[in-house]
């Protein structure tokens, strides 16, 4: 199947020594872009882990996730890097888009370049590839699929911790 | 001079939606120069019929993800203004505060995102990054404050939820203007280093005289949410005869319509606002104009973002001297409407037309609603300021190129884009457009 889990992200989304903060960005109105909300919208903070939904605005929540000291930084967004839908992939630094989907927001590379700075963190980007991002509010089956799998990882690696 | 250029911008970036820049010249003739805007409709008017008068508001501001507010609050005046309804003064003075908030976010927004990489010889934004650090943190924190001081007051900071016909749902506490007031107070060096930064940087020279409109009024505010039509031609005209202002026609190369009122075009925006209320501006932010060298009558378009920092000034100013008043007088928590569909009829209703006109980021936006007697919208007109731009525009590029025809192609192409994104169009909103065609020079 196209949306299992790797090894390097399996580890991601391991506990770490230190907080992990995962961001999870996207549109609900954007099928499925809403993938990020998704996904935090079915986690819980615990005493390793900050679940942040920074939705379609990300450069809002810079400082509220660096204000946290985490140890690992997450970033999980729709990532269209021509996988098949609901694949999961590890973005990495270089292939952080520039550009933004809309002209008024910020580009995530930004984020991730501010994030670094103002942490010490490592600083990851889990991609999922959508089937779709035209208007709308559900989820196709193959990412709301991949999605749960990430839920479902990460429930039981931070639950246990 | 006898040379042959062709543009062919498609679609222009860093402005709202797709448009088009088409230019041809031959021989040294210019044969061709338009803006097309190859957005589809959205049939915005048409999805209003039959709703309620009091959830209008809720639909239009989806016309626009940065004028969610102007849309709104012009929504909420055509309304009043229909059903005859005049809302209190604190009401009023929220929703100045509302306004205050959207006209900085969207400057700030258009300033550093889509204007200063050009002015700073870069493509975009992201490589300001790496070359200008402070400056890239300074726009994240303007516009994180104004989102979140947007938020505090309407519910969140994009589609207001709180703002409603009669007044607001909520009303802030005590606790919510500290906040506020701190966040805003807490900004003036980051407006302060904005300025300084402007002062640095060199618009492109260009003069074209045109008809500058915007709201205007007898009393001595420098009017956003409240006025009549005016104009630097003399127009003086109540809102309510807004279409003796637009006289839209249709050109074949645009989905959004195009307007002219005096002459053969007209502008609306920052600096059509600060060309008509210059004198009503606040002390600060006339000494911001000093230092950015813009006074009325300006004639050059670029200048439009130096206006909007002019006014960001205004109202980052005014945001804290309402907040203050606010402070001093109190909330009344009593005026809170309930939320629905007026279903107590708490509000009379009656069948009426009404017009809303309110100043947006990117100049006069117009809402005219007829409604029934049960309150149902029967027909609906929205004038964006973006259609009422086009034709200026296209007014502009006509004699830009000319001027500067003797600069390589690319030079000439990047200088159409910066006069387009001078106006910080929102071709979605107009109907959407931007792309630059070069066709033979």
């Amino acid at each position: 199947m196209s949306n299992l889990l790797t090894a390097e992200i399996d580890d991601l989304l391991k506990p770490a020594a230190a907080l992990t903060v995962i961001i999870c960005v996207g549109n609900t109105l954007r099928s499925d872009d809403g993938v990020g909300p998704y996904i935090a919208s079915y986690l819980s903070n615990s005493k390793l882990l900050a679940v942040i939904d920074a939705g379609y605005n990300p450069e809002n929540f810079i400082g509220e996730a660096a204000g946290l000291k985490p140890g690992r930084i997450v970033i999980i967004d729709a990532a269209d890097f021509g996988g098949k839908a609901g694949e999961v992939k590890v973005i990495n630094e270089g292939d952080i888009p520039g550009a933004s989907l809309s002209t008024h927001a910020i580009p995530l590379k930004v984020i991730y370049h501010i994030l670094k700075e103002d942490t010490a963190s490592e600083i990851k980007f889990i991609g999922i590839q959508p089937k779709e991002v035209r208007h709308g509010e559900c989820l196709s089956p193959e990412v709301r699929a991949a999605a749960d799998k990430i839920i479902t990882k990460i429930k039981k690696e931070f639950t246990d911790a | 001079m006898s040379r042959n250029v062709k543009v062919n911008v498609e679609y222009l970036t860093r402005v709202e939606g797709h448009g088009n820049i088409v230019v041809n010249v031959k021989d040294g003739k210019l044969e061709e120069c338009r803006l097309d805007i190859v957005e589809a409709p959205r049939f915005f008017e048409g999805m209003l019929r039959g709703r309620s008068i009091f959830e209008a508001q809720h639909i239009t501001s989806r016309i626009c993800g940065i004028c969610a507010c102007g849309h709104t609050l012009a929504s909420i005046q055509a309304g009043e203004d229909a059903l005859g309804l005049r809302p209190s003064e604190q009401t009023i003075k929220l929703r100045k505060l509302l306004l205050h908030q959207e006209m900085l976010d969207s400057h700030i927004l258009h300033i550093y995102l889509l204007v200063a990489p050009d002015l700073l010889g870069v493509k975009s934004f992201v490589p300001l990054i790496d070359t200008h650090h402070k400056v890239v943190r300074r726009a994240l924190r303007m516009k994180k404050t104004f989102n979140d001081v947007c938020d505090i007051l309407v519910g969140r900071h994009v589609h207001p939820i709180s703002a409603i016909v009669g007044g607001f749902t909520k009303l802030p506490k005590e606790k919510d203007l500290d906040a506020m007031l701190d966040m805003l107070k807490g900004l003036r060096p980051d407006m302060e280093a904005t300025m300084e930064l402007l002062s640095t940087l060199k618009f492109p020279g260009f003069e074209r005289e045109t008809e500058y409109v915007a709201l205007v009024n007898d009393a001595d505010e420098y009017p956003l949410l409240e006025g009549d039509i005016g104009s630097t031609d003399g127009l003086r005209i109540s809102k309510k005869d807004y279409l003796k202002l637009t006289n839209e026609f249709v050109v074949p190369h645009s989905s959004a319509k195009h307007a002219k009122a005096s002459r053969e075009s007209y502008m609306v925006g920052a600096l059509a606002r600060l060309n008509l209320n210059y004198k009503k501006l606040h002390p600060r932010a006339k000494k911001a104009a000093e230092l950015l060298k813009i006074k009325p009558i300006t004639t050059n378009p670029f200048l439009n973002t130096a206006a909007q920092a002019v006014e960001c000034v205004h109202c980052l100013e005014e945001s804290i001297s309402i907040l203050e008043d606010l402070k001093e007088k109190g909330v009344n928590q009593d005026e809170a409407i309930v939320v629905g569909l007026n279903e107590k009829g708490t509000i009379p209703v009656k069948a009426g037309n009404g017009v809303g006109a309110v100043e947006v980021p990117r100049g006069i936006l117009f809402h005219n609603y007829e409604i029934d007697k049960d309150g149902k919208i029967v027909n609906a007109d929205c004038v964006i300021p973006t259609g009422q731009n086009l034709n200026n525009i296209e007014h502009d590029m006509r004699k830009l190129v000319p001027e500067i025809l003797d600069k390589k192609d690319e030079e000439i192409t990047l200088a159409m884009e910066m006069l387009v994104r001078a106006y910080d169009p929102c071709i979605s909103c107009s109907a959407h457009f931007l792309d630059v065609k070069f066709v033979n020079r």
